[in-house]
């Protein structure tokens, strides 16, 4: 029943803090232009585009997806989830594709946030008018109320963060795109101003700015093109409060219910049992450093209580997924594009394009997303193998 | 072979300013009431597609509050910042491809909250257009101007203009009290403008077989600048009801109900211009003298972005159960509605559907 | 694109005014907290938990809530943070790290 498809093309411009040499519409145009030309296809092969737009506050220009219409006539819409817009959009697209009303989908996303001054002020914004926007809530402060319980339950430390920061950096170095390139020691994160305990300002993502596209293909349409098969996507909203999210039975607000779910769900699809040994390359949406820590549990490849020596094993057990090959999120966050980066780099590390940031012998790899305080969560598996 | 999709549930509410309900609430009512509406229970539905805009809902990721009051709760839920029926074409695809069995459908916006003006033009960009001052209602004026004076069509205008009030009258869905309109720009008047209201709307969508069928989805695009775009036509109007249309088998001016969305009242005779329903330059007459167009009243009974195509919808699925009320056509048996979005129906949406 | 073109940049500022509705079951909340000095929660029928703040719906359940109940006013601290860096537009931090 099911639609086979897989993603043919990827296009993404560079990562920083902001294109001053680019007007939003080119920006969407630069990714657009080498997604269609890494999957060698022109525009008119295209049938329907999905634009991922997440709060226009940050670009300060309401309806900027509309700017660059390509091939006017296609059915064209904007999706915007916030954090998660980036695999929402892609999944959007993917939609149309298995539907049939598409062979090919093009699927975009932009990050203009270069053209904000009050980025924070922006993001407080999301919280409930009502009850909550007086907080300082913010995206760092709601990471960091997540962090401190990780550490009070599973017993993570803070050098822990700063490892996995670490990591990351190590290897954005090898990402010509990322918007950081600087190889930072545990140390000089931990020595890092401290913005809310225990998240230290190297712990936290860049505000970058980018664009990054893909091209979906049905089977029939992949031809000698090199594919990235999509296994699985699964995408789950969680409540919103985050005081409803404590004691409940589905799971507590580490738990990180919503992204257990989609894992579920895609791995089903997929055909992945064992996470550890059917996954080799895992490119997260973990803006902070210890977001990381709920994803190994939520993603299969561990019991919660064993999380932190998880940690120790990625550190040396080198059978075990590549996390983060792309340098994720830590290395540039263009907000809007964040998860379709992390499918892009998934898909160019199953096409084995990837460059030098390219892991040996990829068969499958996992994109996650995550939108609003951990409450929408994304997953989707790709692989070298065409679904049956 | 895609699936076939049907309407379960629909529901509706057109109010403004109740202080007693915040935003959530009014859509937990309308969401709520089209799952009562559809017979089925929440654990039957595993989607939520939903239209709705941050600078509408005064909050960025507006999505994270709203979401859950429209049954998102541990359920494949997507947000699209686009009109409510582009929302409904992008259900109809997770249905058709085996995505999901069954899905929420829900667009809203409420006008007693926002400054529609001040949304209409921050749509425009910083460099070129927005220090001309422009909002959306300038392009809707340029066509006015085009289209309004041809011969008779002023008087055709006048005789719209009072269809439209008397439906919007007749309607028990249409706002009663309270609402605004903006200041109108020549040559529009004050009949032609929108009035804004609290729009929630919401159906039950799923692959079983029930009174109501999609039979056709058609989307469509335009460029940004009104400079590349006819002005005396809606080009991506004609192309999505082209789209649909063919799908459903038959023409534009078979349908037995067109609700046809327009940001004014020449936006709606131009509307069914491009739908096919009145031949080019006769929109006026037929938004006149047509029963079959817009029996809702359009945007005179009450409008707010993003909602529009799903209100459209939700009209024309009412008149096909034959539960319109008042402005009840006779014989409704095929029916067709559009939406449209920003930037001054840049993109467009049209559906049609069938009475089983 | 030549490299003598002056790139334009544009001062921007985006002002949205709005009127949030808090609407009847906050309102209530609010009050009973100021004249009372009650916090409520409001009981799901289904699920039978008890949401703080009160509201009118579970949205787990998604039914109405029924009956209102006084909570606390003791809690259990489940997780904190310490804000040491400062936002503009945003409540001052208590303690502010050295650059």
């Amino acid at each position: 029943m099911k639609t086979r498809m897989a993603v043919v093309g990827v296009g993404q411009t560079s990562y920083k803090r902001a294109h001053t040499e680019l007007c939003s519409a080119d920006m969407i145009w630069e990714a657009a232009e080498q997604a269609l030309d890494d999957a060698a296809l022109d525009i008119s092969a295209v049938d329907a585009i999905v634009m991922g737009v997440a709060p226009d506050a940050l670009a300060g220009e309401n309806g900027v997806e509309k700017t660059a219409i390509f091939g006017a006539g296609k059915p064209y819409v904007r999706v915007n989830t916030g954090g998660v817009t980036g695999s929402s959009a892609a999944f959007a697209g993917a939609s149309y594709v298995g539907s049939g009303r598409a062979k090919v989908s093009l699927v975009i996303s932009l990050e203009r946030m270069g053209q904000a001054t009050t980025s924070q002020q922006v993001f407080n914004t999301i919280f409930d008018p009502v009850y909550e926007k007086d907080f300082p809530l913010t995206t760092i402060t709601m990471a960091a109320l997540r962090a401190s319980m990780l550490m009070r339950v599973y017993g993570y430390s803070e050098r822990d963060w700063a490892e996995i920061a670490s990591r990351n950096y190590r290897n954005a170095l090898k990402n010509p795109l990322a918007h950081i390139h600087k190889d930072l020691s545990p140390e000089d994160i931990l020595a890092s101003p401290l913005l809310a305990w225990p998240i230290h300002r190297f712990e936290a993502c860049p505000m970058s700015e980018g664009a990054c596209a893909l091209v979906i293909a049905e089977e029939g349409s992949v031809g000698d093109r090199v594919p990235a098969w999509v296994q699985g996507m699964a995408s789950t909203s969680d409540a919103y409060a985050m005081g409803d999210r404590f004691h409940r039975p589905e799971g507590t607000l580490v738990d990180l219910l919503s992204l257990r779910r989609s894992a579920e769900r895609a791995y089903a699809d997929a055909g992945v049992t064992d996470a550890r040994k059917d996954i080799d390359a895992v490119e997260l949406y973990t803006a902070f450093s210890s977001a990381e820590a709920m994803t190994y549990p939520a993603l299969g490849f561990c019991e919660p209580e064993d999380g932190p020596r998880f940690l120790r094993e990625l550190f040396t057990d080198p059978s075990l997924p590549a996390f983060n090959p792309s340098g994720g999120p830590q290395a540039a966050n263009p907000v809007s594009a964040t998860a379709m980066v992390r499918i892009a780099e998934a898909a160019l590390q199953v096409r084995g394009m990837a460059g030098e940031r390219q892991v040996p012998d990829v068969r499958r790899a996992v994109a996650t997303g995550q939108g609003g305080a951990t409450q929408f969560s994304t997953v989707c598996v790709l692989g070298t193998e065409r679904p049956e | 072979m895609r699936l076939p999709i049907y309407i379960e549930g629909v529901a509706l509410e057109i109010s403004f300013a109740d202080a007693r309900r915040n935003l959530s609430e009014l859509i937990f009512d309308t969401v709520r009431a089209s799952v009562d509406d559809s017979g089925r229970q929440m654990d039957e539905i595993d989607s939520v597609v939903l239209a709705a805009h941050d600078l509408v809902d005064g909050r960025s990721l507006s999505s994270m509050v709203t979401a859950p009051a429209a049954g998102a709760y541990l359920r494949d839920e997507i947000r699209f910042s686009d009109d409510g029926a582009a929302a409904f074409a992008a259900a109809v695809t997770r249905l058709e491809a085996g995505d999901n069995q069954r899905s929420i459908v829900a667009a809203w916006g409420r006008s007693s909250e926002h400054d529609p003006d001040a949304f209409s033009r921050s749509l425009f960009d910083p460099y070129m257009t927005r220090p001309l001052g422009l909002d959306e209602f300038v392009l809707s004026a340029m066509r006015a101007q085009l289209c309004l004076s041809g011969d008779g069509v002023r008087e055709a205008r006048e005789r719209a203009v009072a269809r439209r009030r008397a439906a919007a009258g007749r309607n028990p869905r249409s706002l009663k009290t309270g609402g605004f309109t903006s200041a109108p720009h020549y040559p529009l008047d004050g009949d032609d403008m929108p009035l804004w209201a609290d729009i929630t709307v919401s159906m039950v969508l799923s692959t079983e077989p029930a009174p109501i069928r999609v039979t056709g989805v058609g989307q469509s695009s335009e460029p940004y600048l009104f400079g590349d775009r006819p002005l005396r036509s809606i080009r991506s109007l004609s192309q999505a009801a082209d789209r649909a249309l063919t799908e459903a088998g038959i023409p534009g001016t078979a349908v037995d109900v067109a609700e046809v969305d327009g940001l004014t009242l020449v936006d709606e005779a131009l509307g069914l211009e491009a739908v096919g329903l009145a031949r080019a330059g006769e929109g006026m007459l037929r938004l006149a003298d047509d029963p079959r167009a817009n029996p809702s009243g359009g945007g005179a009974s009450g409008y707010s972005r993003p909602a529009m195509g799903l209100l459209r919808i939700a009209e024309a699925v009412l008149q096909l159960r034959g539960q319109a009320g008042p402005v009840q056509l006779d014989g409704v048996r095929t029916a067709l509605a559009s939406g449209s979005s920003t930037v001054a129906g840049q993109t467009q949406t049209v559906i049609v559907l069938e009475a089983a | 694109m030549t490299d003598t073109t002056e790139l334009v940049t544009i001062p921007g500022s985006w002002n949205f005014d709005y009127t949030y509705f808090a609407g009847e079951a906050a309102s209530r909340f609010f009050a009973a907290l100021k004249e009372s000095q009650q916090i409520m929660g409001a009981r799901c029928p289904s699920c039978q938990r008890v949401l703080v703040p009160a509201r009118s719906f579970c949205d787990a359940c998604f039914k109405r809530t029924t009956e209102w109940v006084p909570v606390g006013p003791e809690g259990t601290l489940e997780t904190f943070t310490i804000i040491t860096a400062a936002f503009p537009g945003l409540p001052k931090p208590p303690i502010v790290s050295p650059t």
